[in-house]
């Protein structure tokens, strides 16, 4: 037992790292690769994701791991429903604070930024 | 200022089938949608899912197609990317108030169906925060709309969407690195006098049984009658600990979902003040309606899974008969498909008896250990719900003013039931006595500049 997976997984698991990813694993990844791209920037960085798309869903399978950090303890926080109800995912958008990710269509020039604290 | 027969929120099965219904009788229709695109979640972004998503997502998925193309044809007015953050009582119906692009405007409505559906159930663990924690829901939502996977998820919890989305990862070629399911074994014994002998419950359960089997052919672990489950992890999540019949288990991942079933979203009716009750079945509070949908407030209706967990083709069902109720409010005449559609409710319910069995909430998300946060928001942990509880308040609405609770972006829309649960638990009071917060407009932040442009467009 490893990690509490049998290790007959935990070797089938590694085969498929060595066979088809070849890269290291990734928190998230997409299945189709982009057929109509939209570049915008985070955090100056730029991005690429598929046109139609969230902020939240293009930011994820860039896999970027945090959005913004807590007004309360500065902790860090990512996409928990993708629904538009937790609030979780707010980022700054061309200068605007406060966006839902999750709701927000990715858009060509988009700059984005993490949300710190309040903001 | 607009003004229609009916006004209806939410575009997933519940509102569509109405909107489609009281279009069909000729009646003016205004359907609000947050998303930019009809289908809800069940059938998100369905007009413009590729063949990998049909693929992937299955027949059930693709179902929704129809009810998309027959509101497309219906000569619905549609209000897509509109948030509707107040709702009033006019002497003619209700005025919705809503946001679109960064506007408001408002649209008045004779008869008004609340179609926004369910929420995940809040489930606070320990590190339910770290990014990289979601529910199952929002991994489906990446899928849907985006034909994006986890790539090592970890799914906690209980519920037929927990294995629909795992066979679905699964034949997506990313299959869930393990199930930490939650549901205590004598659950299934507890649930096998509850199987529905009916041709509705059957097909439910035969379809199950086929995702079920799906995940255990791709040999994805199940840890089962998980507990003591705590995410781990420092800027993200790394791994999810737990015991699973009497051992403990460390699985280290970059992604967990988190599942343990679905409840009403109760924002609009509770903001209309509708009367709401615990059901215990169900384990969250339903507005109390009649058999067609009317909450309290007249004119008022609720389809679909707002009403109470039933499922999207219940929804649909839902949408139709309340749709016919207000056509027969309207025109005075009865009509006739009314009983059917009640019959067949019935029918598609038979199901719930026994999953509601077999996959209650897990009980240590409903009673979380005291440094847990429960708000997610304000960042409140359980421990100062229940201080705040020995310190006299009993009540929802107390704890949120003396804790923040509910009182940050998401209104309580996550953490609501929570902490209900947590003050009853620490009370001794019923949850009906303890009750839900006290919900306000605006339902979603709204920037005084718009505020202030909205009251000037409608004096």
């Amino acid at each position: 037992m490893i990690y509490g997976v049998h290790c007959k997984d935990t070797v089938q698991t590694h085969m498929a790292i060595l066979t088809n990813r070849l890269d290291e694993t990734l928190m998230y990844q997409r299945l189709l690769s982009i057929s109509d791209p939209v570049k915008f920037t985070f955090e100056g960085q730029t991005l690429t994701a598929q046109a139609g798309e969230s902020v939240a869903a293009a930011l994820l399978a860039s896999n970027v791991e945090s959005f913004r950090d807590t007004p309360v303890s500065h902790s860090l926080r990512s996409p928990f429903c993708m629904m538009g109800s937790c609030f979780d995912c707010l980022v700054e958008i061309d200068g605007q604070p406060n966006c839902q990710a999750c709701m927000t269509e990715v858009r060509d020039g988009m700059e984005i930024y993490r949300q710190r604290g309040e903001a | 200022m607009s003004s229609v027969d009916l006004g209806i929120v939410g575009a997933g099965p519940a509102g569509l089938a109405a909107a489609v219904e009281a279009r069909s009788a000729g009646h003016s229709v205004a359907l609000l949608d947050e998303a930019a695109h009809p289908g809800g979640q069940i059938y998100r972004n369905i007009d413009h899912a590729g063949a990998k998503q049909f693929e992937l997502l299955g027949p059930d998925y693709a179902y929704g197609k129809a009810l998309t193309k027959a509101f497309g044809k219906s000569g619905c007015s549609y209000l897509p990317k509109s948030s509707v953050w107040h709702v009033e009582q006019r002497d003619t119906g209700f005025r919705l108030s809503y946001s679109r692009d960064g506007r408001s405007h408002g649209v008045d409505v004779g008869s008004l169906i609340i179609a926004t559906g369910a929420l995940e159930r809040p489930m606070p663990l320990p590190g339910w925060t770290l990014p990289g924690v979601t529910t199952a829901g929002a991994i489906q939502i990446l899928l849907k709309a985006s034909a994006t996977v986890a790539d090592d998820l970890v799914l906690v919890g209980s519920g037929p969407l927990l294995i629909l989305l795992a066979a679905q990862l699964v034949t997506s070629g990313y299959p869930p690195r393990a199930i930490v399911e939650t549901v205590p074994l004598k659950n299934y014994v507890r649930a096998l006098p509850r199987v529905p002998f009916n041709a509705s419950g059957l097909g439910y359960l035969y379809k199950g049984s086929k995702l079920l089997a799906r995940v255990a052919r791709a040999g994805v672990p199940i840890f089962r009658d998980a507990r003591d489950i705590v995410i781990e992890g420092t800027k993200r999540v790394e791994a999810v600990s737990f015991r699973s019949k009497g051992r403990a288990h460390r699985v280290e991942t970059m992604s967990v979902g988190l599942h343990h079933g679905v409840v009403p979203n109760q924002q609009i009716t509770r903001l209309m003040r509708c009367e709401h009750v615990w059901d215990q079945r169900q384990h969250a509070f339903l507005p109390i309606l009649t058999e067609d949908g009317e909450t309290s407030v007249h004119g008022l209706f609720v389809a679909g899974d707002g009403g109470g967990i039933r499922g999207a083709h219940s929804a649909e069902i839902a949408g139709r008969l309340a749709a016919l109720k207000v056509i027969e409010r309207m025109t005075g005449e009865s009509q006739a498909a009314v009983k059917s559609l009640r019959k067949k409710l019935k029918r598609d319910a038979s199901v719930r008896p026994f999953l509601e069995a077999l996959y209650p909430p897990f009980s240590e998300a409903l009673v979380p250990s005291d440094d847990t946060l429960v708000c997610r928001c304000e960042e409140v942990t359980a421990g100062q719900i229940r201080d705040a509880v020995r310190d006299t308040a009993s009540e929802a609405n107390q704890v949120k003013s003396f804790l923040r609770t509910g009182m940050g972006p998401c209104q309580g829309r996550v953490c609501g039931l929570a902490v209900t649960e947590l003050i009853a638990e620490a009370s001794g009071r019923s949850r009906n006595d303890v009750g839900y917060f006290r919900i306000r407009p605006p339902l979603k932040p709204l920037s005084l500049n718009e505020l202030a442009d909205y009251e000037t467009e409608a004096q």
